[in-house]
């Protein structure tokens, strides 16, 4: 058969995806809600910082409903919307942001703070010399040196990102050695800087156990993908929403909306072995700017509750609406905050839409 | 000041099979190339080794060239091609009596064709469409052109002779009527330097013109461009050749893990600055689909141009592209211009670039009264590869790798094998797609190379990093952190020049229309841009 019922389909599981699916269980009280999505969002590259909100209140209901998110699935964001910070990556720059993960805020610059760069010897992805190196030239106040650990192999082998975060969460003896390690390290610095490698699912309260146990602060940098802080912010996203009742199904692409009569009446999903239809009350695309092909007859233009308009300005359904990059290209990667504010918005206008719906 | 016998310059297949053809004779020479090793039409062609097959109607001579360079280049460099065979296919929208014409051309010339009925081609090549009318197979090959390029030269250095990149020539000097040395400047660093020689070797390609303009001479160059598509699969396994008067986008050649269409063919004013249009490749890939119509869902990862220098002998100047003699001639400019010691070499092909350097160094050899014979038609460009050193490989590293890196490296991998055992980290594969290690880009990257490198680009250019689908997206940067680690640059030279790495690689990717390359190229801008605040398309 391979046919099932939503109230809502959102299809995407970029931060406009997960935004707008949060916010849809939060406002519909009980609705049955589905994320289908092919991959990752591509915020999972750069770690999920928020550096732009696209003009909208800093005080804004999306956000602050983000926070309440990230905070419940044990990824909480540290920052301010109103003042801007400087983050040090891999490549030896300063990423400005206003809010991230707190594993990556801990890294910001703060005038007058040593900071020890610490590279995993085998892991040849991340150079702690070259970080240091770069970043020491940029004069933004804080000293960095690099510094070298040793973590114990698998089978000899050279190290990768994925390799320790998976032994990270599953290792209580290598989370020791790590600590013990990077103890040694943190006794001469304020804070120590690592390639992002503390677990695809571990949640704040273990971030926080492994800082006492170092004895300052831990602050992560986003790897080149993979990168595990991205993985960790989606992973424990999605889990999140999971535990709040949406079926979640990732890996399979949504190949076509089916639309009828200015209605659509839900998905096709390209699923291994057969094809599957979810029939949907709404459906809100927030597939990324590569899945316009899904739209035929879409102008690119859309009505004030994001619902994408044809050439003569007619909605192409009235319970389709668009989040994301899809629908503001400045929502690309870099855009999270756009991308947070449009999901959030997608949500609401949906079931405003099914309320209008009721009540005729 | 430094003292040669020859100055080279220009450093395609043909200036560094001339270079290796006079270190065999014994002649001191050095080649002076202005950026990196095959920059030019070498680099940026097919990768085709001719049979012969497609100009046997047009050019009996030129076939016949090829077909016999073709059989000596399987002798000399069996690592630097992949000798798959190829099908000249007879589409119905085709002219029929071209396919007899081709036909008979091919017999006369010996080139060994053996027909197919169009079950039996289609059963060798799924791909092709099911309504062709048969198909012929010829002797054509793929020939890694940077490996080509790069074994003439590190046999020549192994010989005495020396590689040059990064030296523009400025001036060609002389003494009344005699060549005397040529003034040349590192185009990194700018550094002034000059050589004395006895003779200059123009093999300038594409930059002919200018080379002899700076003896005050004129070569009359026409440059053609032709651009070309990467696919980033074999959709065939078997150069395919469409059986006609040689047009656009009519050859498909498996190229390694990827496969090339080409050619368009439009003259343009010079070889800098090579830009394939919108239409230009929409019209290559419809003649591509009519070729092998999965090349409509197909993925195209890089987009390039290169030029054909075409030799337009006076009065021959009104011909178009493709009618202008694909041969190649010597010009003796003391003969023809009262200069004695400057040579050109001119046109051409790929294929023919030992038979090239072999005329130019006969009349090289009898002007400087050597009487040395060309060897390069026998002698292998590489040694053989002892059997335990390949054994050694093979228990290093994973089967894919080390059958990989036995073509690129050879006896070289002795050296491989010592650098994985003193550190076994250095297996490390950085590039999946050409399954390139720590190791390997290692030793490219060593003071001690043969043929050194000075960016990240000469270092695909050495061992084919980068060539695959990430388009060095991410083992680029593993490849500017190595360097940075042997202390080939330090951090912030190593940061630049992997600014200028990914402006060439995203370049490349510019104009492709859709599909998962522009996803991947989206992937690049986004990592190295907002996620990394490192650089962006458009910043210098």
């Amino acid at each position: 058969m391979g046919r099932q019922t939503f109230d809502l389909v959102v299809v995407g599981a970029g931060l406009a995806g997960l935004a707008a699916t949060a916010t849809a269980v939060a406002a519909s009280g009980g609705a049955r809600v589905a994320l289908v999505h092919a991959g990752l969002g591509t915020f999972v590259y750069g770690a999920g910082g928020v550096a732009d909100l696209g003009g909208v209140a800093a005080d804004h209901p999306a956000v602050r409903d983000f926070r309440a998110l990230v905070d419940a699935a044990g990824v909480p964001y540290d920052g301010d919307l109103g003042q801007s910070q400087l983050l040090p990556t891999i490549l030896g720059t300063l990423l400005p942001v206003n809010l991230a993960p707190r594993s990556l805020w801990n890294g910001r610059v703060r005038s007058g703070t040593r900071a020890a760069v610490v590279g995993i010897a085998g892991l040849s992805a991340f150079d702690a010399d070259f970080v240091a190196e770069r970043l020491n030239r940029l004069a933004c106040g804080c000293c960095y040196q690099a510094r070298r650990i040793e973590l114990p192999r698998q089978d000899g082998l050279p190290h990768s990102v994925l390799e320790l975060a998976n032994r990270f969460d599953r290792d209580p003896a290598f989370r020791q050695t790590l600590a013990e390690q990077l103890r040694r390290v943190a006794a001469d610095y304020d804070v120590v800087l690592i390639p992002a490698i503390l677990g695809q699912w571990s949640d704040a309260g273990q971030m926080a156990e492994l800082e006492t146990a170092v004895g300052c602060p831990v602050a992560e940098m986003a790897t080149l993908p993979p990168s595990v802080a991205g993985l960790r912010l989606s992973n424990r996203l999605l889990a999140h929403l999971r535990g709040q009742g949406v079926d979640i199904f990732g890996g399979y692409p949504v190949t076509a909306l089916e639309v009828e009569n200015a209605r659509c009446r839900g998905v096709h999903v390209a699923t291994p072995g057969h094809a599957r239809h979810f029939a949907a009350s709404a459906v809100i695309l927030a597939s990324g700017p590569h899945s316009a092909n899904l739209l035929p007859g879409w102008s690119g233009d859309q009505d004030s509750r994001r619902r994408p308009l044809d050439h003569q300005g007619r909605f192409l359904a009235d319970n389709l609406y668009l989040a994301g990059a899809l629908a503001d290209p400045e929502a690309r990667h870099g855009g999270n905050g756009r991308a947070i504010v449009g999901g959030h918005g997608a949500a609401l206008a949906a079931f405003e839409r099914e309320d209008d719906h009721a009540t005729h | 000041m430094d003292r040669t016998q020859v100055v080279i310059i220009g450093g395609g297949a043909t200036g560094a099979g001339i270079l290796w053809d006079l270190s065999l004779r014994g002649i001191a020479a050095v080649l002076l190339e202005k950026r990196d090793l095959a920059n030019g039409a070498t680099g940026r062609c097919h990768g085709l080794l001719h049979s012969g097959a497609r100009y046997a109607v047009k050019d009996a001579e030129a076939a016949r060239e090829c077909l016999r360079e073709n059989r000596i280049l399987k002798t000399i460099a069996p690592h630097c091609i992949h000798d798959v065979g190829g099908l000249f296919v007879r589409y119905p929208q085709d002219d029929p009596a071209f396919f007899t014409a081709w036909d008979r051309a091919c017999a006369d010339i010996g080139l060994p064709t053996a027909p197919l009925s169009a079950a039996e081609a289609l059963d060798l090549e799924p791909n092709l469409p099911s309504g062709i009318l048969g198909a012929s197979t010829c002797p054509d090959a793929h020939v890694d052109v940077f490996q080509l390029t790069l074994s003439n030269l590190q046999a020549a250095v192994a010989r005495g002779g020396r590689f040059r990149a990064y030296a523009e020539v400025t001036a060609i000097e002389r003494r009344g009527g005699q060549v005397t040395g040529v003034r040349f400047r590192d185009t990194l660093s700018g550094d002034e330097d000059s050589i004395d020689c006895e003779m200059v070797v123009n093999a300038g390609g594409g930059w002919a013109q200018q080379v002899a303009a700076l003896a005050g001479l004129h070569v009359p160059v026409r440059c053609d461009k032709g651009s070309l598509l990467v696919l980033n699969h074999n959709l065939v396994t078997r150069v395919v050749n469409r059986c006609r008067k040689p047009g656009d986008a009519d050859i498909l050649v498996p190229a390694g893990p990827v496969c090339i269409l080409g050619t368009s063919s439009i003259t343009v004013s010079g070889p800098e600055g090579l830009r394939a249009e919108t239409d230009e490749i929409e019209a290559l890939l419809k003649l591509g689909t009519e070729l092998v119509p999965c090349m409509a869902e197909s993925r195209v990862l890089r987009i390039f141009s290169g030029v054909r220098p075409l030799y337009v002998p006076q009065g021959a100047d009104k011909a178009g592209g493709r009618e202008i003699s694909r041969g190649f001639a010597l010009l003796d400019h003391g003969v023809e211009d009262n200069l004695d010691g400057f040579v050109s070499i001119v046109g051409g092909k790929l294929t023919t670039y030992r038979l090239m350097a072999e005329k130019t160094c006969d009349l090289v050899a009898s002007r400087l009264g050597v009487d040395e014979p060309c060897r390069t038609a026998e002698t292998p460009l590489r040694p053989p590869t002892p059997e335990a050193v390949t054994r050694k490989i093979r228990h290093l590293l994973p089967a894919q790798a080390a059958s990989i890196v036995e073509r690129r490296l050879g006896p070289a991998m002795a050296q491989l094998a010592e650098r994985i055992e003193a550190d076994p980290d250095m297996a490390e594969i950085l590039c999946e797609c050409e399954q390139v290690t720590r190791a390997e880009v290692a030793m490219v990257m060593a003071v001690d190379a043969k043929v050194p490198v000075r960016t990240i680009n000469d270092v695909g250019r050495r061992c084919r990093l980068g060539f695959g689908s990430c388009q060095g997206t991410f083992c680029g940067y593993r490849a500017m952190l190595e360097g940075y680690r042997q202390g080939l640059w330090p951090a912030e030279a190593a940061a630049a020049d992997f600014k200028r790495y990914l402006d060439e690689r995203w370049k490349g990717q510019a104009q492709i229309p859709n599909g998962k390359q522009l996803e991947q190229l989206m992937l690049s801008h986004d990592l190295f841009g907002p996620s990394h605040h490192f650089h962006s398309d458009g910043e210098g």
